[in-house]
């Protein structure tokens, strides 16, 4: 623990939950900033950006969904924890699909946000999931072809705008073609979580690429494998 | 004619004879009636128009020329006495005797005929003329036929335009039936405008498809009634189970700070925030309480409550749960009623609650407790704070459950004015917040008029 804390912002409204969270999270060996609204935490990123977000979705006025959209559109990629008081889906759905890497719902464990960020970090830490690709490595699975040097993905002829975190889950899924990976195997490949963890952000994930891929009606190339995870291949 | 259920569920119950058939079966039986008494009236007048017929044709002329005559038809016979006795038969069998003049049936030989005595052609003399009656028989029974045949098809016609008009007159009915198996249908769309059923065409079918339509009006009220009730029951579930995450997400942290960190130095400030939080949960959990209570069909008219100690009661409240605080009481105007009807307790909450509202988010050091008249006449309660006041946009959202103003401070549930809200509508009225005289906020609880006195 020779290095620098990792700087953090915490973002909630409600002063109890943001003086309890500033706390733990210090005492949990992180530099912590917060802001109770949205223009202030976009305020707080743009004095200096932090290695990471969390980040509560119910915000007054400019919501958190609001604001994990205004950091990606400014091409910042911290990884994002959303926080969430709501159990619905829906939530979720908004959070994530905006560009956050993982939610938590209300009340939750310190213990367990702090695993989560430590391994987003790490993951952040290094560039890519795997050794910086090659100029013109491309990978092809049926009308799929991700080009690893451009960061772009094809379904046919249709560039997919992906999400960074949909991309990397992408990425990895296509490496594995025809390999069946679990939802564990997927959560320590994709967002660097390597120890067990109740979520289901996997899944979430993989709806978002679905629903990315299938867009024009393209058929399915990300197969559910029931009681196991999920499988990139062509056809069933 | 029956119809089969459209959702097969259970027995089919006996199904009665259609209205149409007993229509039709009516008409006809009428037309049977009618048809039989005429047909018995016409057969017995034709019966004796026909007697009568054979009887005037019975005259007795000249032997030669009647057995000239009878012997063209075998039907007739003659039969001549002569002043002796002496019988001679021209045609026909021996007819016996008669009465001379009265026409007279009698059987010979088998064959019923009709004879009549008169005197012959020479004096003393007798001549007896007889015809069968098997032709007028025949001929009464040919028109008898004749009139059943056009009995039988009145009576089939009357079934028939029975048939026919209960068909037109039960089709309304018939409507009806398929305008209600369709009703569920149309019901099931929540949005659906509440369904009418039209039966025009008899008076009876327009007054059932009205009052159809206006049960299901009522029903249809009452379902939206209890659609919505059950919306907002599920919106103020999730919005209380998200009120009550917020306090607990903080304690959970906390607790486990205090887990992790055994020998924190600011162990005490972590416990302070515990309790913090546990008490924001109970404050939450009680006010869902009251509101839940409050949600309740008022109970009657409520109890005769005096203004002025209701005034001096939550003044004695506010004093107890706010020791620091300011608490004035302005005697109420000689124009405002002395007592009004409605629940002491409820409006004792609701005025602490605004009492709690000032110190908490207007950061008050003197509330002032007032009773005055709305312009409708009815009483208006009012709490005026000394505190930070708030800005006029909000004044309406934060009336609303969970709704907190941006100037709130401390802990909070966002129910406290909801709370005095629903007390107001309780009580027939409303709550308006305005700027109080003395700088703060002013939250006025009006009653309604009809529960001054």
């Amino acid at each position: 623990m020779s290095e620098p804390s990792p700087d953090l912002l915490v973002v909630d409204d409600d002063a109890d939950v943001r003086a309890s969270l500033e706390r733990g999270l210090r005492l949990s060996g992180f530099a912590v900033r917060s802001a109770e609204d949205g223009p202030g935490a976009l305020r707080a990123v743009h004095e200096r950006v932090p290695d990471a977000v969390v980040l509560d979705l119910g915000l007054p006025g400019m919501d958190g969904v609001a604001v994990v959209a205004a950091l990606r559109a400014m091409d910042h990629d911290v990884p994002v924890c959303v926080l969430s008081a709501r159990d619905t889906v829906d939530d979720r759905v908004v959070g994530l699909e905006a560009g956050a890497d993982d939610y938590m719902v209300k009340p939750f464990a310190l213990t367990e946000l702090v695993a989560r960020l430590r391994a987003l970090l790490r993951r952040g830490a290094r560039a890519a999931p795997a050794p910086a690709p090659a100029l013109g490595e491309v990978i092809t699975v049926g009308p799929l072809r991700v080009d690893l040097a451009r960061r772009t993905v094809h379904v046919g002829e249709r560039a997919v705008d992906l999400t960074k975190r949909e991309y990397e889950l992408l990425v990895v899924l296509a490496r594995n073609a025809d390999v069946v990976l679990t939802r564990e195997r997927l959560l320590e490949l994709v967002w660097g979580y390597d120890f067990a963890t109740d979520t289901n952000v996997v899944d979430v994930f993989v709806g978002y690429v679905r629903r990315k891929l299938e867009a024009d009606g393209t058929p399915r190339l990300v197969h559910t494998v029931r009681g196991v995870g999920f499988v990139l291949r062509e056809g069933g | 004619m029956r119809r089969s259920p459209s959702t097969a569920t259970g027995p089919v119950p006996r199904r009665s004879v259609s209205l149409r058939l007993r229509v039709a079966l009516a008409s006809a039986l009428s037309a049977t009636v009618v048809v039989v008494l005429v047909g018995v009236l016409a057969s017995v007048l034709l019966t004796r128009e026909q007697v009568e017929r054979l009887d005037r044709s019975l005259v007795p002329g000249s032997p030669a020329v009647l057995g000239s005559f009878a012997s063209t038809r075998a039907d007739l016979a003659v039969t001549l006495r002569g002043p002796t006795g002496t019988v001679r038969r021209v045609s026909g069998p021996e007819l016996p005797l008669s009465p001379i003049g009265i026409p007279t049936s009698v059987t010979v030989e088998g064959v019923d005929y009709r004879i009549r005595t008169g005197p012959g052609p020479t004096p003393g003399s007798l001549v007896t003329v007889g015809a069968t009656e098997d032709d007028t028989r025949a001929r009464v029974a040919e028109r008898e036929r004749l009139v059943a045949g056009v009995g039988v098809a009145a009576v089939a016609l009357a079934a028939g335009l029975g048939w026919l008009l209960a068909g037109r007159a039960v089709r309304p009915m018939r409507r009806l039936t398929e305008q209600a198996a369709t009703l569920d249908r149309a019901t099931a769309e929540p949005t659906a405008e509440p369904p009418i059923v039209r039966a025009d065409g008899s008076r009876e079918s327009e007054e059932l498809a009205e009052a159809l339509s206006a049960m299901l009006a009522r029903l249809h009220a009452e379902q939206e009634r209890s659609t919505a009730s059950l919306h907002a029951a599920r919106d103020f579930a999730a919005a209380a189970r998200h009120e009550l995450r917020t306090p607990l997400t903080a304690m959970r942290t906390d607790l486990e700070v205090l887990r992790a960190h055994p020998d924190l130095p600011e162990r005490d400030a972590v416990l302070d925030d515990v309790l913090r939080a546990q008490a924001r949960v109970e404050a939450t959990l009680t006010a869902l309480g009251h509101l839940a209570a409050g949600d309740l069909p008022d109970a009657g008219r409520g109890e005769a409550v005096g203004v002025v100690d209701l005034l001096r009661l939550a003044a004695e409240d506010a004093r107890r749960a706010h020791p620091d605080l300011a608490v004035e009481v302005d005697a109420p105007g000689a124009e405002v009623p002395e007592s009004v009807r409605g629940s002491l307790e409820g409006l004792r909450m609701a005025l602490a609650n605004a009492v709690v509202n000032a110190v908490r988010h207007g950061r008050a050091g003197t509330v002032r407790l007032g009773a005055g008249l709305g312009p409708d006449g009815g009483v208006v309660l009012t709490v005026d704070d000394d505190g930070t006041g708030l800005p006029a946009a909000e004044r309406e959202a934060v009336l609303g459950r969970f709704v907190r103003g941006s100037t709130a401070g401390g802990p909070g549930s966002g129910l406290g004015l909801a709370l005095v809200a629903q007390q107001a509508a309780r009580h027939g009225g409303g709550v308006r917040l305005s700027e109080a005289p003395t700088g703060g906020l002013r939250v006025s609880l009006a009653l309604g008029p009809d529960r001054a006195g």
